[in-house]
């Protein structure tokens, strides 16, 4: 299993855990943090002790999602991770991505998962129609 | 380079700097000042790809940032203008006392961390950090506490600070 931490603004990841789970039930290993009310330096050194967590140390690979590129939660992140072997970061999260995730992080390896997820997330983001008129 | 904005924020280059403040100020250069991101070229690269298209940035010592503000031809453009980022006071007031004498300096965001007090909901600070707003008023700048343009700014006055140190 691919353990998953999801680093955003305001309460935005705890709630995207919170609608999976709503969905498919209780996820052990997703986890979310906030840069709310955290320094740089704490959120990077929260990430770490994260990574540093033997469940997910050990899990042989690991996923996070920031919720937009080019934010304080991105550069975070890539800090924290940078010396981390088989670590991927994805941004932009929506719920799709994220039951995507959950539903396939048994059964898929972390090089399997990346572009099913980039996939998923792109294929959420489009225009509904309407009636004419 | 006509410094738009000297900001102390320890998020450096995020969203209320690229959004916020770029798209009301719209400077040619964001130059982040800090010598641990500026030593390590890998970090470089990662603040560099925050600064959306069009913005040139400088990411340089503290240091390296006073030599270039001094000389702006040999490494900004001519008649460039810029947004000064620093990641906590005490940068900011050595760029300062090293001849920039900067007239106004907005501190964007100081968050909590072990050791600091609550000046704003948006500002702790150190002793140390306390000290240093000290010395910036003692030397006539102006500390003006903001997060966004068109938010609420407060001047940090000799009562705040002194309010403040009071806890320690």
């Amino acid at each position: 299993m691919i353990p998953c931490l999801v680093v955003t603004h305001g309460n935005l990841g705890a709630e995207l855990i919170r609608l999976v789970e709503l969905v498919l039930g209780p996820m052990e290993g997703l986890a979310s943090i906030s840069n709310e009310n955290r320094s740089m330096a704490k959120l990077k050194a929260d990430i770490r002790k994260w990574l540093e967590d033997p469940n997910v140390a050990t899990a042989g690979g690991v996923l996070l999602f920031v919720d937009n590129h080019a934010s304080s939660c991105a550069t975070t992140a890539q800090i924290a991770c940078a010396a981390i072997e088989n670590c991927v970061i994805l941004s932009g999260v929506n719920l799709a991505m994220l039951i995507g995730y959950a539903s396939r992080r048994e059964s898929m390896t972390l090089e399997q998962l990346v572009p099913e997820l980039l996939q998923i997330g792109r294929q959420a983001i489009t225009q509904l129609d309407l009636p004419d008129g | 380079m006509e410094i738009l904005l000297a900001r102390i924020d320890d998020r450096f280059i995020h969203g209320q700097v690229t959004v916020g403040w770029s798209q009301i100020l719209r400077p040619d250069r964001i130059v982040l000042a800090n010598n641990e991101i500026a030593a390590d070229p890998w970090q470089g690269r990662v603040y560099s790809s925050a600064v959306p298209p069009g913005i040139r940035v400088s990411i340089l010592s503290t240091s390296q940032t006073v030599a270039a503000l001094k000389s702006p031809n040999e490494t900004f453009g001519e008649d460039e203008t810029g947004i000064l980022l620093a990641g906590n006071p005490m940068d900011m007031y050595f760029i300062h006392r090293h001849g920039m004498n900067l007239a106004r300096v907005n501190v964007g965001g100081m968050h909590y961390g072990e050791g600091k007090r609550e000046m704003l909901p948006f500002v702790y600070v150190n002793k140390e950090e306390l000290a240093v707003f000290n010395s910036f008023l003692t030397s006539g700048a102006t500390l003006s506490a903001q997060q966004l343009p068109g938010g609420k700014e407060t001047i940090i006055d000799q009562a705040m600070i002194d309010r403040v140190e009071v806890g320690f």
